[in-house]
């Protein structure tokens, strides 16, 4: 099972014409919502590799209800696309009517759960197919906040039946961040529902007296995650692995050399497992 | 709750200081407000940033610096509300046109309109176009009414908009203002981003087609033998609806 790479501009024409061995491409959906070239070129791109769609603009986290006309146009670009995997995130980003461009945190509390699940099941109603919900990185913990991490998940994939996209990376800033266990988050999770796993870099930022990881996607994946993702494969080997890199985008080897590392480690576990 | 708490964070996030406090933000080593400047400045940088890719010719003739504080103004008054951000900015020409800091830049609105209309574009929705083929199959062409394709931009403008685009983008030396205006169709022809200067006469005739009149009267004061090779290089190339996509 070969990792996937994101699907990012300064790489079309590349892997098109290189068609490098990757196990499938993840593809942003808001940067895929209308027409024109970039339709076209990732129609090509689809002849060649199954694609996965990764939303971040629904706001299942939001109290109010879904975005009905950016449902609409996910719907569209899911139908045109077919992918074999549609995900988003455990985040809010939308507030009266305002798109605010980030993954905002969420208390982990009941009323939020009953929010994440009412929204979910909105959208899997819709797309008449489950979708992968991704742990999210945060910079901050809510003192109101009752449930932690892992339970909040593996109770949110049980009352809708979504499925996890589990981000190593993520999990390892917000453990590095708020001193939470990542591995005791991922030991909560059932192995049948996690079905992708994000690994991706992040960067240290010294803000005088503290230290803070922040999830930026623009370097390769620092060791610790390989040590996460690692555990991960062993607990979760169903799992297809994707290599994300969304900032300071590298030349395509660089990237591909990040997926090849993943291939590497999962083939060492594979091995060991089958001795 | 929920509800509350995210009213308060966004406007925590867009730089409402006295609502962090009602956040209940766990400090743990780092006080509330500088944890919600790490979402504030992330909000403000990355949506500058796609509005710079969204106008980049509006940001090479004012600059980098200079373009990320007008993109901070008038993110404040007019923020993103579709999560695709390829298309945040429509309103920022007529910004641009009413910001104090950008009047000695006359042409600056006509420049961001330039680019704005290369954006839809490129993004625009696809759709059927009228064709040669359809023209053939129309009884009365003189009561034919068309609507433009969602990809096509008519643009007149009083200042040498491609000349300014070229110095701003460093392929000509300089450009006189007295240079003249142009007029611009800006549309995808054949799938590729396409920008041709028109006459006169030939804008109007796309113009007031676009606008929904009928041929018979949009092609008025045209010399009639200009007709089928403007229908041909403009209207029947992709720039127009199919009937049947109205």
């Amino acid at each position: 099972m070969l990792s996937g790479i994101g699907w990012r501009a300064p790489h079309h024409a590349a892997v098109l014409e290189q068609k490098p061995a990757i196990g499938f491409l993840e593809v942003h959906a808001e940067n895929h919502m209308g027409g024109g070239r970039r339709m076209t070129v990732l129609e090509q791109a689809r002849r060649d590799y199954p694609i996965a769609v990764h939303g971040v603009g629904l706001s299942l986290g939001s109290a109010a209800a879904v975005d009905a006309v950016h449902l609409e146009k996910l719907e569209a670009l899911v139908a045109t696309v077919e992918p074999m995997l549609v995900s988003e995130h455990v985040a809010w980003c939308r507030q009266d009517g305002v798109y605010l461009n980030d993954l905002l945190p969420l208390p982990y509390t009941e009323e939020a759960l009953q929010v994440l699940v009412r929204n979910i099941e909105r959208v899997q109603d819709r797309l008449k197919r489950p979708i992968l919900m991704e742990n999210p990185s945060t910079y901050l913990a809510f003192t109101h906040s009752t449930i932690e991490e892992g339970p909040f998940l593996a109770e949110m994939a049980r009352r809708t039946g979504c499925g996890l996209l589990l981000d190593v990376n993520n999990l390892y800033v917000n453990e590095r961040n708020h001193g939470l266990p990542a591995r005791a988050a991922m030991a909560a999770l059932d192995p049948a529902t996690v079905q992708e796993i994000h690994v991706a870099g992040h960067h240290v930022a010294e803000l005088g007296d503290a230290t803070l990881l922040i999830d930026d996607h623009g370097s390769c994946v620092a060791d610790p995650v390989w040590d996460l993702y690692r555990a991960a494969v062993v607990r979760f080997p169903e799992a297809k692995t994707l290599v994300e890199w969304d900032s300071r985008i590298p030349a395509l080897d660089v990237l591909l050399n990040e997926a090849a590392k993943a291939d590497a480690h999962r083939r060492t576990l594979e091995l060991r497992h089958a001795g | 709750m929920l509800a509350e708490l995210q009213r308060d964070f966004a406007w925590a996030v867009r730089g409402d200081a006295s609502a962090v406090a009602k956040l209940g933000i766990d400090p743990d080593g780092l006080t509330a407000e500088r944890r919600i400047a790490v979402y504030r400045n992330h909000h403000r940088i990355s949506v500058a940033a796609a509005l710079a890719a969204n106008f980049p010719t509006v940001e090479k003739v004012v600059g980098e610096a200079a373009f990320q504080a007008l993109a901070l103004s008038f993110l404040a008054i007019d923020p993103p509300r579709d999560p695709s951000l390829a298309a945040y900015g429509s309103g920022f020409p007529a910004f641009l046109e009413a910001d104090p800091r950008a009047q000695s830049l006359v042409y600056l609105g006509d420049v961001a309109r330039l680019d704005w209309a290369l954006n839809v574009a490129e993004r625009a929705e696809d759709a059927a176009p009228f064709t040669a083929e359809g023209l053939a199959k129309v009884g009365d062409l003189e009561a034919l009414r068309l609507k433009p394709h969602p990809a096509l931009t008519l643009l007149a403008s009083s200042y040498p908009l491609l000349a300014i685009r070229d110095v701003a983008t460093g392929r000509e030396e300089g450009v006189s203002l007295d240079a003249g205006g142009v007029a611009l169709m800006i549309w995808r022809r054949a799938g590729v981003v396409t920008v041709v200067r028109l006459d006169g006469a030939a804008f109007r005739l796309v113009r007031a087609l676009a606008d929904g009149q009928p041929l018979g009267e949009a092609a008025q004061g045209l010399a009639p033998e200009r007709l089928p090779e403007l229908l041909a290089s403009t209207v029947l190339s992709d720039a127009f609806l199919a009937p049947q996509s109205f």
